[in-house]
C-alpha cells in the first residue's frame, strides 16, 4: 500500500453550511503534501478530520488504511501520527524538556528526543520556561513535540508562521531530512515560496473544495503558462484588448499578462506601447492568485 | 499509566504559578487568621469598661460599692478603667478613648448613697421576710405553741410589724453608658445584671438553688477555631477543585492545548484521572498545611487519619466533577469562572462551613441540606475534631454519592472530540 492518506468526497456540514464540500485527494507515502486555501477554506476542517478530532458527515477518510470515522481505528492512527497545530501552546509554566518528554511518554515506551532537540536548536534551551520563549521557539518546540514518536505521517499546520526568515529555513530543511527518513508529511502554508519549494503535491482549496490539484510544475505549467509579463501601459485602453487574447490579471496601474508560448510574448512585446515591461517566470503565487483569486500572502 | 503524565505536568503547572498557589493555600491561611481572631473572641477576651463610683465617702469608696466593684472585676471579662467621682463620666471616657480608632467605650455609674439605700432596702426586706415567716409559722402551728410562748410571739411581732413600717423599700439604679451598634456592650450589661443579682440575693439572705455547669459535648472542650477549620478547609478544598478544573480546562481549550492533546493517545479518562489527582494532592496539602497552621498559631488540635484524608479525596472527586462540568458546558474562561463563583460562593455560607446552620433561619437549615458542601464539612469536622464515627460514616456515604454523580454528569461533560 503506498498511499499514507486516502480521502474520498468528503464532506462536513454545519446545517446547511458545507466547510468541507466532497473533496477527494490521496496523499503518498514519504512525500509532501501541502494543501493551500484562504482563511475559511476548509483545510484545518481537513486536518482535524483527518486527526481523528473531529467528525465528518459523509465520504470516506482513511489514514494508513485505518478508517478515521471508526473509534477503534481512530486510537491507532493517533499512535502513527504527529501534530503540530497552528499557533502551538502548552503548559506554559513547563520547561522545554518537560513539554517534549510529557508528549513522549503520551506514546507509551522510551523516546529519546536530545537529537530532536539538537537538530532544531533547542539542546540549550531545554531548561527555558515554554512561556519564555519567543514564538518562534514555541513553534519549534510544537515540532519537537509532534515527531518525538517517531510518526508515520506528521501534520504540519502553518509550521513557520511567525519565524524570522533564518529559523524559516531551518524548518524547511528539517522537513527535507523528515521525508528523506521516509515520513509522510502533511503541510499547510501560507507561504507560497516554501510550498513550492518542499511539496511534492499540492491541493489548494476554496470554499470547501479542492480547485486544483497536481505537482507544483504542472500546476505552475497548467495556471501560470510559460512566462507573465508585467506591463505598465502607456495608453490604459489598451488593456482591454490584451485582455481579448490573453489572460491577465488587473493589479494597481500594471496588468500581468499570462503567456503560453514565446511567439506570444514576441507579439505582445512588438504590438503593445508601454511604458515599463518585467518578464518573469510564474510561481506557485500566480497560480494560487488564478485559482481562487486572491494573493494569500497580503 | 498516562494519568500519571497527566498528574505530573498538571501539578508542575500549579506548583509554579505564584499566584495559584497563593490562592489555593496561602489565601485559605490568612482567612483562617481572620476568622480566628475576629470570629474566635482571640486576643485579650476581655470588655472594656470605665466605671464612675459616685458613692463615695469623705474621699474614700463605701464598703458595699467597692465590693460590688471588686465582684466585676473577679469576673475576668471585664478590663475596668475608674473614672475619678468629681468629673463628667462621658467626657472624661470620650477624652480616653478618643486616640483609639474606631473604638466604643461603655460607662458604668454607680450613683450616690448606693451603699446606704441598698443596706436601707435589704434590711426591710429581710424585716418583711421575718415577720411573714414567723406569722405564718404561729397560724399554722398555734396548737403545738404553748399559750404563753404565743403571746410573747405576738408581742414580737408587733414589734417586728412596727420597725418594718419604718423600714422603707426602695430601688438603687446603677447607670450604664453604652453605643447602640456595640455588640460587646452586650456582655458587659450581661456581667453588671448578674453581679447584681447576686448582690441582691445575698443581702436578703438568699442562696442560690440552680446553679449551671459547664461541660462539654466531646471528650475534650472545643474553641470557635474547631469549628471554623474543618469548615474553610472543605470550602477552599471545594472551591480548589471546582475553580481548578474549570479554570485550567476552559483556558486549555481557548489556547488550542486541549485540541493538541486530541491527536495524541491520550484518554479522556487519562486527562480527567490526571487532573483529578492533582487536585487530591492539592487538596491534602492544603488540609495538612492548615491543620498545622491551625497548630501553631490558635493550639488546635485536630489529628488528620485516614477517614480524613479519604474525605478529601472524595470532596475533591466531587468538586473536580462539578469544575469539569462547568469546564464543559461553558466554552470561555470567564464565563464558567462567573459560573462556578455564582455556585461555589452561595454553598459556602449556605452549607455551615463558616457559621452554624442552627443560627440560620429554619428556610436556610432547610437548604443546607441540599448543599453538598454541608456534607462535605460535617465529615471533616466529625474526622477531624468530634471523631464521631457515626457523623463520619453518614456524611462519607452521602458526600460519595454526590461524588458519583458530579463525576459521571463531569465525565460526559468533557468533550473529548470536536464537533
Amino acid at each position: 500500500m503506498d498511499e499514507a492518506i486516502v480521502v474520498g468526497s468528503l464532506v462536513k456540514r454545519y446545517g446547511s453550511f458545507a466547510a468541507v464540500d466532497g473533496i477527494s485527494f490521496t496523499v503518498n507515502k514519504g512525500e509532501i503534501f501541502s494543501l493551500l486555501g484562504p482563511n475559511g477554506a476548509g483545510k484545518t476542517t481537513t486536518i482535524e478530520i483527518l486527526e481523528c478530532i473531529r467528525s465528518y458527515t459523509s465520504g470516506d477518510a482513511r489514514v494508513l488504511g485505518y478508517d478515521v470515522s471508526k473509534p477503534r481505528d481512530a486510537r491507532e492512527i493517533k499512535k502513527l501520527i504527529g501534530v503540530l497545530p497552528q499557533d502551538f501552546s502548552t503548559f506554559e509554566n513547563l520547561k522545554v524538556g518537560e513539554v517534549v518528554g510529557f508528549f513522549a511518554g503520551l506514546y507509551g515506551g522510551k523516546h529519546e528526543y536530545d537529537d530532536i532537540l539538537q537538530s532544531l536548536d533547542l539542546s540549550n534551551d531545554r531548561n527555558k520556561k515554554f512561556d519564555d520563549l519567543s514564538g518562534g521557539m514555541k513553534q519549534k518546540v510544537g515540532i519537537a513535540s509532534a515527531i518525538v514518536h517517531e510518526p508515520e505521517i506528521v501534520f504540519l499546520d502553518e509550521p513557520t508562521t511567525g519565524l524570522d526568515p533564518g529559523s524559516r529555513r531551518e524548518v524547511w530543511k528539517f522537513i527535507t531530512r523528515l521525508k528523506e527518513r521516509g515520513k509522510t508529511i502533511f503541510l499547510t502554508t501560507h507561504y507560497m515560496e516554501e510550498a513550492q519549494l518542499l511539496s511534492d503535491h499540492i491541493g489548494i482549496m476554496n470554499r470547501g473544495k479542492i480547485a486544483a490539484l497536481d505537482t507544483p510544475q504542472r500546476l505552475i505549467a497548467q495556471y501560470g503558462g510559460c512566462k507573465k509579463v508585467e506591463l505598465k501601459l502607456k495608453d490604459e485602453s489598451l488593456a482591454a484588448k490584451i485582455s481579448q487574447d490573453f489572460e491577465t490579471v488587473r493589479k494597481n496601474d500594471k496588468i500581468t499578462v499570462y503567456i503560453k508560448n514565446t511567439r506570444d510574448l514576441n507579439r505582445l512585446m512588438v504590438e503593445t506601447d508601454y511604458e515599463d515591461i518585467e518578464v518573469m517566470t510564474p510561481t506557485l503565487e500566480d497560480v494560487f492568485l488564478k485559482v481562487v483569486g486572491i494573493n494569500l500572502e497580503e | 499509566m498516562k494519568f500519571l503524565s497527566v498528574f505530573s505536568v498538571t501539578f508542575k503547572q500549579w506548583f509554579r504559578s505564584p499566584a495559584t498557589v497563593f490562592f489555593s493555600i496561602l489565601f485559605p491561611l490568612v482567612l483562617l487568621l481572620i476568622f480566628g481572631f475576629v470570629f474566635a473572641g482571640i486576643g485579650s477576651g476581655t470588655t472594656s469598661i470605665y466605671i464612675q463610683n459616685q458613692d463615695v465617702v469623705n474621699g474614700t469608696s463605701t464598703p458595699l460599692s467597692s465590693a460590688y466593684i471588686d465582684a466585676l472585676n473577679h469576673t475576668n471579662v471585664l478590663d475596668i478603667s475608674l473614672i475619678p467621682s468629681g468629673v463628667d463620666a462621658r467626657s472624661y471616657a470620650q477624652n480616653l478613648s478618643s486616640n483609639q480608632f474606631f473604638s466604643s467605650y461603655r460607662i458604668l455609674i454607680i450613683p450616690p448613697g448606693f451603699q446606704n439605700e441598698t443596706l436601707a432596702s435589704a434590711y426591710a426586706i429581710r424585716l418583711n421576710t421575718t415577720y411573714d415567716t414567723l406569722n405564718s409559722t404561729l397560724s399554722d402551728f398555734a396548737q403545738f405553741i404553748p399559750p404563753n410562748d404565743t403571746a410573747i410571739i405576738q408581742a414580737g411581732l408587733g414589734a417586728l410589724k412596727s420597725y418594718a413600717a419604718n423600714a422603707t423599700v426602695g430601688n438603687v439604679t446603677l447607670t450604664f453608658l453604652s453605643d447602640p451598634s456595640d455588640t460587646n456592650a452586650l456582655i458587659a450589661r450581661g456581667i453588671i445584671n448578674s453581679v447584681a443579682m447576686a448582690f441582691n440575693s445575698q443581702l436578703v439572705g438568699g442562696s442560690s438553688v440552680i446553679n449551671t455547669q459547664d461541660q462539654s459535648l466531646n471528650a475534650r472542650s472545643l474553641t470557635s477555631v474547631d469549628y471554623y477549620l474543618p469548615g474553610l478547609i472543605a470550602a477552599f478544598v471545594m472551591t480548589n477543585g471546582i475553580f481548578g478544573l474549570t479554570n485550567i480546562t476552559a483556558d486549555l481549550r481557548k489556547r488550542g492545548v486541549i485540541r493538541r492533546l486530541l491527536s495524541t493517545p491520550l484518554t479522556k479518562l487519562d486527562w480527567i484521572l490526571g487532573n483529578i489527582l492533582t487536585q487530591v494532592v492539592i487538596g491534602l496539602m492544603l488540609t495538612l498545611v492548615m491543620i498545622l497552621f491551625a497548630f501553631l498559631v490558635f493550639r488546635v488540635v485536630a489529628i488528620p487519619d485516614a477517614f480524613t484524608l479519604l474525605a478529601v479525596a472524595i470532596g475533591v472527586v466531587a468538586f473536580s466533577g462539578l469544575g469539569m462540568i462547568f469546564g464543559g458546558l461553558v466554552k470561555n474562561v470567564e464565563t464558567s469562572s462567573a459560573l462556578a463563583n455564582v455556585v461555589a460562593f452561595p454553598m459556602m455560607f449556605l452549607s455551615g462551613s463558616f457559621f452554624p446552620t442552627g443560627l440560620y433561619p429554619p428556610i436556610i437549615q432547610s437548604i443546607s441540606y441540599f448543599i453538598p458542601l454541608t456534607y462535605f464539612s460535617n465529615a471533616l469536622r466529625s474526622t477531624l475534631i468530634t471523631k464521631d464515627m457515626t457523623g463520619i460514616v453518614f456524611n462519607l456515604g452521602i458526600l460519595s454519592v454526590i461524588a458519583m454523580v458530579f463525576i459521571g454528569i463531569g465525565v460526559w461533560a468533557i468533550r473529548w472530540k470536536e464537533n
